[in-house]
């Protein structure tokens, strides 16, 4: 049993996680602007999978109220896509398309979307 | 300065890796009270951003070299984004910046640039950055990116049209 995952806080950025029916949602607010991302996200995220696991819940990250990300930000972000499609996590990301940073920024990953769907893109409903 | 719109900022920044995100939004909040274009603002702002990181993570920093130089200028359809910080090439960061600049005009657009340093990071399976940040530039703030170094100087800039 790892337990429910606690909010992140972290500088200007903060992570809040919801949980609800097979679903583990959070929400990122602020700013990622760590130097090295890697250090603060990859706990919380191993967390995460750990959590999502013992749940067999899908994953769904929200970045619609997120102001700005670094690119260190991203290269952490690219091995959690892949962590979590190796422990067959199934992780959903969910940006603004009217916002043109993220819409650039989250269609570039849709590379790492795939036949076995367990990584999902989706602009939110606005 | 050219136009009703020029502008022009010049500034010396201290190396203190908390001035990276001050000096990105306060870049933003400026443009964003002159420039309607929101997408515009943000754009400039990432470059600059990106680029007091690669200073910063980079730069050939001793005890009496702790500032560097962010210059900005431009008008309503065009900016020149420049970041000069001490270097050495013995460290071999000129050489990497020579290098991923050459690597990322090799390609027929940024976007092919980016998406290839994104399957680079993805296939090496740890953090390993890999100057994503420049590559970024490119992609998405649609800047092209030069660099000179004189010796104990590099010159980043990097054009954005508007």
């Amino acid at each position: 049993m790892s337990g429910t995952v606690e909010n992140l806080v972290a500088g200007d950025l903060s992570i809040e996680v919801l949980e609800d029916k097979g679903l583990v949602r959070c929400d990122w607010r602020g700013r990622s602007v760590e130097r090295e991302a890697d250090l603060t996200l990859r706990p919380f995220f191993d967390r995460l999978l750990a959590r999502a696991l013992e749940l067999g819940a899908t994953l769904e990250m929200h970045f619609e109220q997120l102001d700005y990300f670094n690119s260190s930000t991203i290269g952490t972000l690219i091995t959690f896509i892949q962590k979590a499609r190796r422990q067959k996590v199934h992780l959903r990301m969910v940006y603004a398309g009217t916002i043109k940073w993220q819409s650039l920024s989250f269609d570039a990953l849709r590379m790492f979307e795939k036949s076995d769907q367990l990584f999902e893109l989706k602009v939110a409903s606005s | 300065m050219k136009g009703r719109f020029g502008f022009s900022i010049d500034l010396p920044v201290r190396n203190d890796w908390r001035n990276v995100d001050l000096m990105r939004s306060s870049i933003q909040s400026c443009f964003m009270a002159v420039f309607r274009d929101l997408d515009g603002c943000h754009a400039m702002s990432m470059v600059t951003g990106e680029l007091l990181e690669n200073a910063m993570k980079y730069g050939h920093w001793g005890e009496s070299e702790q500032v560097f130089r962010l210059r900005i200028t431009g008008d309503s359809t065009h900016a020149t984004i420049v970041v000069e910080n001490p270097a050495s090439r013995a460290s071999g960061h000129v050489e990497r910046l020579d290098q991923t600049i050459a690597w990322i005009r090799s390609f027929a657009n940024p976007r092919d640039a980016y998406r290839t340093r994104l399957r680079e990071i993805a296939d090496a399976d740890v953090k390993q950055s890999r100057q994503l940040g420049l590559v970024r530039v490119a992609y998405e703030g649609n800047g092209i990116l030069s660099c000179a170094f004189d010796g104990s100087v590099v010159t980043v800039t990097v054009e954005i049209d508007l």
